[in-house]
């Protein structure tokens, strides 16, 4: 029932019950969504936290990076484009998990790269730190698309809510009450003219 | 023969490649001499590269070898390679003798860097040893060691090991690279008029062939020009 139709239900017993009613579900709904947003709020705080490591994580991946430059500007593009393709790459896959009823894409790491053929330490030391900052980055993305998602879900959740609390509500209980009182009118409007009659 | 640890070069990231079972060819040296590039570049199993090899100089049980040890005919490839370069020298005596002690030298880094890469334990298989026959001699090989490399190339022990802590073997092979410079400059003044002038020339030409790739990989990865001018050896 939209708020416009609301002015035009018939002020009858039968409507107040129905309305009343509805206020009740209306208001047992806010608390639930209420409930739920404290939950949201309670697990991106947690999320959050881990996700101030990032500048860190980003400090470490442009040194890894930097390593491997340095590596290939002393080794040569040859050795170092052969050395490099000696790695069995990573296999990773992005599924969709629940955290607290929202779908969140996740990517999950089904295969770790290989290093076993890369027998130069000093390529295996680099590709290893590399892989690992890699690994703590995409540990990072999955949080961040997590927040992401979840302060969504939580913009959306308070929308709801907020127009529960100030619009849907209010003018469910000023319904009531403008209903309630036009039947007590009309009762007593019928109480009058039955007196009327009785003399 | 000189020009061809190029091709060898070329080769031996072929190998790789097909080790890694990589569709992507994969970068090569403008350079063949016994096997053109693209025929090269189309060799997709060990079996194939072997078979272009067998009518060649190079030629290698390049299977056999790799059945063993993967790194077997990387190592191999570059022993060979210093066994036609010392048969090739078509020079005087004398000269011969100067030039062989600076190739010795070469080959002895080459070593260092297998000793790095496969540890000194695993080198002392007779198969390996045999294989390594043109970088030491064989029956030396056995009682090799870091330290006794480090005397023969004259670089600092110490320093080694401390790079070696940190896994930096291009700055080892770099100090050695550099002293191979330094020795061939010393040994070509002394034998201005002779091969060994010219020797020390190609020497320089590969360094700078070298300095210059670093160069340009440096540009290209947005490097410091400080980061890069470290890397290059300079001509004493």
């Amino acid at each position: 029932m939209g708020l416009t139709s609301l002015r035009y239900l018939p002020a009858s017993r039968g409507t107040l019950l129905k309305l009343r009613r509805q206020l009740e579900l209306a208001k047992r709904g806010k608390s639930v969504l209420e409930m739920r947003r404290d939950q949201l709020v309670k697990e991106i705080f947690t999320l959050i936290d881990r996700l101030k490591e990032r500048p860190k994580i980003e400090e470490k991946y442009i040194k890894a990076l930097e390593d491997l430059s340095l590596l290939r500007l002393k080794r040569g593009e040859v050795e170092f484009f052969s050395i490099v393709s000696l790695v069995r790459p990573p296999v990773l896959e992005v599924l969709a998990i629940s955290i607290e009823g929202v779908s969140v894409p996740q990517i999950k790491i089904l295969r770790k790269p290989d290093y076993s053929l890369v027998k130069d330490p000093e390529y295996r030391t680099l590709l290893e730190n590399a892989w690992q900052v890699i690994e703590e980055l995409i540990e990072v993305t999955n949080i961040e698309i997590a927040v992401e998602k979840l302060c969504a879900q939580l913009s959306y959740i308070n929308r709801v809510v907020n127009s529960l609390e100030e619009n849907f509500i209010p003018k469910l209980e000023e319904t009531i009450r403008y209903i309630g009182e036009k039947i007590e009118e009309e009762m007593l409007e019928e109480f009058v003219r039955l007196k009327n009659i009785a003399r | 023969m000189f020009l061809e640890e190029l091709e060898i070069e070329n080769i031996k990231a072929k190998i790789r490649s097909i080790y890694g079972s990589r569709e992507k060819k994969g970068y090569l040296y403008p350079y063949s001499h016994f096997i053109s590039l693209t025929i090269l570049k189309r060799a997709a199993t060990l079996y194939e590269l072997e078979k272009l090899l067998e009518k060649t100089p190079l030629k290698l049980p390049l299977r056999k070898l790799a059945k063993k040890n993967p790194q077997l005919p990387l190592l191999a490839l570059d022993s060979l390679y210093y066994i036609l370069l010392k048969n090739s020298l078509k020079v005087s005596r004398d000269s011969r003798k100067e030039i062989l002690e600076l190739i010795n030298y070469e080959s002895l880094i080459k070593l260092l860097y297998w000793i790095l890469v496969i540890g000194k334990e695993n080198l002392r298989n007779r198969e390996i040893l045999s294989i390594l026959k043109s970088l030491y001699p064989k029956e030396r090989a056995l009682t090799i060691s870091l330290e006794s490399l480090a005397t023969k190339l004259k670089l600092d022990y110490n320093k080694i090991i401390n790079n070696l802590k940190l896994n930096k073997i291009s700055e080892i092979l770099l100090l050695a690279e550099s002293n191979l410079i330094k020795r061939a400059k010393h040994k070509a003044l002394f034998n201005a008029i002779t091969a060994v002038y010219v020797y020390y020339y190609m020497l320089l030409c590969r360094n700078e062939r070298r300095n210059l790739e670093k160069i340009i990989i440096g540009r290209e990865l947005k490097l410091s020009p400080q980061v890069i001018l470290s890397s290059l050896i300079y001509p004493p």
